[in-house]
């Protein structure tokens, strides 16, 4: 009797299992950092046609990074950092401390970071005479250089990086982060894929961030229906940044995207797909624009 | 004319003193404010959220957060280099801490991660606490504005004790709104703390973040650095820009765990001496 029960128990755990595999189609839910500020319960009207979103799409997987300690000894090479190369448990990678250049590897992803002049990079004093247009030519030939930049990496902004402020009257630009980002089967890819190069000055560049896994195509996944994906954002089962004050918005437009998350590759496996809302709301009379991501996977939900 | 030539040696040997001495104390005196210190046992603090919710009481409008996870995972990352004065996390976390000089001011690196408000308050921020300071371990969704749920930048002073650097993973912190009553209220948080990593728009709460910005600090990095490194990892892009921003007494723009201005005497608070205090570095990331 105590084995029929013990059996039985077992059947049910495993179909419970495989039910829960079947309904996700294999993917873990996808992470999705919330804001740190509060997020309104708001009433969405979707004011759009959905009927020609796809229902299916493919999704890529992130391809191991192969030896670490390879790894970290090709990019010291590359960029001519010497020096002792320092195993670090924490964050699981490698930090390698040259003569005022150093480079941080990270294992589990295949990321890196490298400082070329720890001086500048720390808190210039001399004021940044470029524009955002030279920031960005110089960071694409500094990239093209070292046979860095890879053509999906075609979104390019540059981001300010300055001390004091206008308000307190003491604003100087110092220089620029030029943040590359990649588009993959054509789709933007959110979250946190992107190559970045700090230009200072008159033009140096004082660091580069290799900071996306690369990717390989996996398998062709059902999506969600809009409608599904439109009641887990009323529910603020997403990632939305609509103002505080928003009571109710509308929505103007929806794409199917990518997100890579910021873990290992063990964490999160696979590039997975998501919906981008985007629409407005009006606060004191002002329309204002916001975004909303869902996980885009029959079955994925944020983790 | 031995005793004579003695005695010269004697001057000439009291004159070398003295001017060893007046150098020895020059030096002292330009380099007394900063402090290089090896030596000196560093100690932490932290209030972390994860829980906005409860199964037997009304939750928190705003939801669960990754805020208690985060200071874990930053404690995790520097406790070869701090020792851990206290750590309070969901519940246990409390408004009140923040304005109890024997807690949030008697160590040295302090964090918050959880809410942070823009709204209630038009000239003040406000860290968001699940537990009402009052004495319930809860708050719901009609309570958000109540003082005893928020650490108001008015109600919160850092420094007084050995408070030297301040934490705030959480939106909005370190926003001015354009406002410079509002930027004012922000710097008279400085009664003898140096700086503040806080972010000046919306961000997005990671917990591994607090990893990263951990190494960093362990690895030699500048407070600055490791806190703008640690978001440019991590902080998503997911259409709109994210400011991280540190701001401060302006000399301890460099400071590192091994390399530190100390706590600035009363004459040096912002109060008293406002031109030594400034936004030290904005940094922005775009959005694709």
């Amino acid at each position: 009797m105590k084995r029929k029960i013990v059996l039985i128990m077992a059947f049910v755990m495993l179909a419970g299992i495989m039910i829960f595999f079947v309904n996700k189609q294999g993917y873990p839910d996808l992470y999705l950092p919330m804001p740190g500020e509060e997020v309104p319960h708001v009433t969405y009207t979707l004011k759009i046609d959905t009927s020609d979103l796809p229902e299916q799409i493919l999704v890529y997987k992130f391809v191991e990074p192969g030896n670490p300690l390879a790894g970290t000894n090709k990019i010291s090479n590359i960029f001519g950092i010497e020096g002792e190369i320092k195993e670090q448990n924490v964050i699981k990678g490698y930090f390698v401390k040259g003569e005022n250049k150093n480079l941080q590897y990270y294992s589990e992803s295949g990321k890196w970071d490298v400082c070329l002049d720890e001086a500048e990079e720390g808190y210039p004093t001399e004021e940044c005479t470029i524009s955002k247009e030279e920031a960005i030519k110089i960071s694409k030939n500094f990239l093209t250089k070292y046979n860095l930049l890879l053509p999906e990496f075609n979104t390019v902004v540059a981001s300010e990086r300055s001390q004091g402020s206008k308000l307190t009257g003491d604003y100087k630009l110092i220089g620029y982060g030029v943040y590359f980002y990649p588009k993959v089967n054509g789709l933007k890819v959110y979250g946190v894929s992107r190559i970045i190069v700090e230009v200072r000055g008159e033009g140096k560049v004082v660091r580069v961030c290799k900071y996306y896994k690369e990717v390989e195509p996996y398998k062709i996944a059902k999506l969600k229906p809009v409608r599904d994906a439109l009641s887990e954002l009323t529910n603020n089962k997403a990632l939305v940044n609509i103002p505080s004050e928003a009571t109710s918005a509308s929505i103007e437009k929806i794409e199917l995207a990518y997100w890579e998350d910021a873990g290992s590759i063990e964490e999160q496996p696979y590039l997975q797909p998501v919906y981008v809302f985007t629409g407005t709301t009006i606060i004191d009379g002002k329309v204002c624009t916001f975004n909303a991501f869902v996980p885009a996977i029959e079955g994925v939900s944020v983790r | 004319m031995s005793k004579n030539f003695n005695k010269e040696v004697k001057m000439k040997k009291t004159r070398l003193s003295k001017a060893v001495l007046s150098i020895a104390l020059i030096f002292a005196v330009l380099l007394a404010p900063y402090s290089v210190s090896f030596a000196n046992t560093l100690y932490c603090g932290f209030d972390g959220i994860n829980a906005y919710s409860s199964l037997w009481h009304p939750d928190c409008a705003y939801g669960d957060r990754a805020g208690a996870s985060y200071v874990d995972n930053l404690y995790n990352a520097i406790k070869t280099k701090f020792s851990l004065s206290f750590k309070y996390l969901n519940s246990d976390a409390n408004e009140s801490h923040l304005r109890t000089d024997s807690i949030v001011n008697s160590v040295d690196f302090y964090a918050f991660s959880g809410h942070c408000l823009n709204s209630p308050y038009p000239l003040e921020s406000s860290m968001h606490f699940y537990t009402r300071s009052s004495g319930e371990t809860w708050h719901g969704s009609d309570m958000e504005n109540y003082d005893t749920v928020n650490a108001r930048t008015n109600e919160v002073k850092f420094g007084r004790g050995t408070l030297k650097w301040i934490t705030v993973y959480s939106c909005n912190w370190l926003t001015n709104n354009g406002n410079s009553t509002k930027q004012d209220n922000i710097f008279k948080t400085f009664e003898g703390a140096t700086l503040t990593m806080g972010f000046a728009s919306r961000m997005f709460l990671d917990s591994r973040e607090g990893t990263l910005y951990g190494q960093y600090l362990v690895d030699g990095y500048s407070f600055m650095n490791a806190f703008f490194y640690a978001a440019d990892y991590y902080q998503p892009q997911c259409g709109e820009t994210v400011i991280a921003r540190v701001e401060g007494y302006t000399p301890a723009k460099y400071d590192w765990i091994s390399a530190y201005y100390p706590i600035r005497p009363v004459y040096e608070w912002y109060k008293n001496s406002p031109s030594s205090y400034s936004i030290i570095q904005d940094h922005l990331i775009y959005p694709n």
